[in-house]
């Protein structure tokens, strides 16, 4: 429906150093008011989506990738507050802008769909309305003209009989058909980023194959740049050109996505692909990382990873880790180990 | 929607029915006899016997209940035990002069509680916040027929804007009306602003709250959309069925606040009626105010559906 550029296909191919950023995430830091006092749960993270580009931020709960993607947004409130770097979109620096001109931005430039489809529409206005109001808002659409273009929206993302259903209300819908909703209201302005927070998590199955399809689909026809959230690496295996994994507050793995499942350099994000159940593979126990991720006032002083890693030396736990480069353009592990020759051979 | 309407009035007619019998029961338990003040200081028992006579207070209790459901049933509460005017009648002149007094002070307390309310929620911790919930809690801790005499004091006798007491008719000079209603409509008022107040700032601080204010703000809404139309409409369900409850308790306000600034209405008759145990006046009163909660009730009702398509009749 929208007339799409395709820069996705465009540049598919091309590595991502190359391609003009679209949203670009430098040296973020996050702490939130706890009863522990401030605590930094995002640790200087940086983070570059390209024009086009689909980046899967994966960790377990916990690891800061949701405050990640409210940050993008300047959706951080108290108790939280953005303590150091900042985020530029096209070029804009958000933090630069008023509550107000940021009010722009969002849903026009940067749009996000979020986990729990069920509580995010407001159950009192009908799924046709709450698009609606998004392109009266940005677009300065009539309220006739709003309307068309919320029935476009919802018959973009594939609900059947859309006219109809515009005029019903979220709870006469199922998960995935309001996680239809979500995405055709995300869109509706045609937005250059969209994050995605575990949009699938909340839904079973075969409705999330088809949410994951739909995405695929409308990032290729809206040529829109995609910050995918999950703590599922199949999800993101399906989706994403390139994975940045999250530890602890801090990003410990970035690679292209074919490079990492391929040959994951960080302890962690082995531990996380081997605990991922295979289809291929009889086996009568899964394996688990042992231990727990640490609570953010007990982040430890060296590598944050250390206590859980059977890798783990002396030298470890000496200072912060730095990103290191790995092998492959754009891939960095946070791991003083990833060039050690015990990484190498059949450890997974 | 009328079926709606229709089932709720049938269900009241049993509440109506309990309603006076209960009243009926009370007043003969109030010490007392109507038949002795109606007859006279001076009257012999044999006068007074004759008076009770005449008036049916000698018949079974049953009896004289029959006999004044009867005429309930067709319209006629009939007359009062005293001047004999037909208590329909007395009530009727009543019913505008206290209406007037309540649908002012739920207007009062509305119309100030909802930016009191939204300013407490959207500010929560704030100067304003803490302000408007103290004045609140005052509002609902001083009693009415307290802070009336303050107001008085300070806006009819200190500065003299206001008359004190007294009432004019609508009809008559509606400047005048709201002139007299002014002060007794916020004192009757004054509990149900605090009490709207803060189910609204509860109820707009826990939808502000929801993902779907989230989403609101994610999608570019300004502030006030997010406010007034997205979380406004939510928290209204509870913010009327507050309101609702209130009109009852005003209505039992009005009985000391019409007779503290002198207002000629339902309640100020409804205690005169109480000191005399004018039976059939009470009995009238009562079933109006009955009638009066009854509709509030079902207003409410029908808005409902209006404000939260959950439940609506498919």
């Amino acid at each position: 429906m929208q007339p799409s550029t395709a820069p996705s296909t465009a540049l598919a191919g091309t590595p991502a150093s190359t391609r003009p950023p679209v949203l670009q995430i430098e040296d973020l830091s996050v702490e939130f008011l706890t009863e522990h006092g401030w605590v930094t749960v995002i640790d200087s993270l940086s983070l570059t989506i390209g024009e086009g580009e689909s980046v899967g931020l994966v960790g377990e709960s916990g690891s800061g990738k949701s405050v990640t993607s409210l940050a993008a947004m300047a959706l951080i409130k108290h108790p939280g507050r953005v303590s150091g770097g900042h985020v530029t979109l096209d070029g804009v620096r958000l933090d630069r802008l008023s509550w107000r001109e940021m009010e722009d931005v969002r849903g026009k430039k940067i749009a996000m769909i979020f986990q729990e489809p069920m509580t995010s529409l407001n159950p009192s206005f009908t799924v046709g309305e709450q698009i609606a109001e998004v392109v009266r808002r940005h677009d300065g659409l009539s309220r006739k003209q709003a309307a068309e273009r919320a029935v476009n929206m919802l018959d973009t993302v594939g609900i059947p009989r859309a006219r109809e259903r515009a005029r019903a209300y979220p709870h006469e819908f199922s998960g995935g058909m309001r996680q239809r909703v979500m995405i055709g209201m995300a869109l509706a302005c045609s937005p250059r980023m969209l994050i995605a927070d575990e949009p699938t998590t909340a839904l079973d199955v075969t409705t999330q194959i088809q949410i994951l399809d739909l995405l695929h689909d409308l990032r290729a026809e809206f040529g829109m740049a995609l910050l995918f959230i999950s703590h599922d690496l199949g999800v993101i295996a399906d989706i994403a050109d390139r994975v940045a994994v999250m530890y602890a507050g801090q990003l410990v793995e970035t690679a292209s996505a074919d490079e990492l499942f391929a040959r994951p350099s960080h302890p962690y994000t082995r531990g996380l692909m081997r605990s991922m159940p295979r289809a291929d593979e009889a086996t009568e126990t899964f394996f688990a990382i042992p231990g727990a991720p640490p609570a953010p006032w007990d982040f430890p002083s060296g590598c944050r990873f250390a206590p859980r890693c059977s890798m783990a030396g002396s030298d470890c736990t000496q200072g912060p880790i730095p990103l290191i480069p790995v092998g492959a353009a754009d891939a960095a592990s946070r791991c003083l180990r990833t060039t050690a020759a015990d990484l190498e051979g059949p450890h997974l | 929607m009328p079926r709606l309407v229709g089932r709720r009035l049938l269900a009241a007619l049993p509440v109506l029915f309990i309603v006076s019998l209960l009243t009926f029961g009370v007043t003969l338990l109030v010490p007392g006899d109507p038949a002795v003040t109606l007859a006279g200081e001076n009257a012999t028992p044999e006068q007074v016997d004759q008076t009770r006579e005449r008036l049916g207070l000698n018949d079974p209790i049953y009896v004289q209940y029959g006999r004044w459901l009867g005429g309930a049933l067709q319209g006629d509460l009939g007359e009062s035990l005293y001047d004999q005017r037909p208590v329909v009648d007395s009530i009727l002149e009543r019913v505008p002069v206290t209406f007037g007094l309540a649908v002012l002070a739920v207007l009062f307390a509305a119309a100030l509680a909802i930016p009191s309310g939204v300013i407490s929620a959207t500010r929560r911790g704030s100067i304003w916040d803490r302000a408007i919930t103290l004045v609140s809690s005052a509002g609902v801790a001083i009693p009415n027929y307290f802070l009336g005499m303050l107001l008085i004091l300070l806006f009819a006798f200190g500065l003299g804007w206001l008359p004190a007491v007294g009432y004019v008719p609508f009809t008559e000079s509606p400047g005048d009306w709201f002139l007299h209603l002014l002060l007794p409509a916020l004192c009757l008022g004054v509990a149900g602003w605090a009490e709207i107040t803060r189910q609204i700032r509860s109820a707009m601080i826990q939808e502000l709250e929801q993902d779907y204010a989230r989403t609101a703000t994610a999608k570019g809404l300004r502030r006030r959309a997010v406010i007034f139309k997205h979380a406004a409409k939510n928290a209204s369900v509870p913010a009327i069925t507050v309101t609702g409850l209130q009109v009852a308790y005003l209505f039992g306000g009005t009985v000391i606040i019409e007779r503290m600034f002198g207002i000629p209405g339902l309640g100020q008759f409804a205690i005169s009626a109480v000191y005399v145990r004018d039976i059939p006046v009470i009995q009238g009163v009562v079933i109006v105010a009955t009638v009066v909660v009854i509709v509030t009730n079902l207003i409410v009702d029908t808005l409902y559906p209006l404000l939260n398509p959950k439940v609506r009749p498919a």
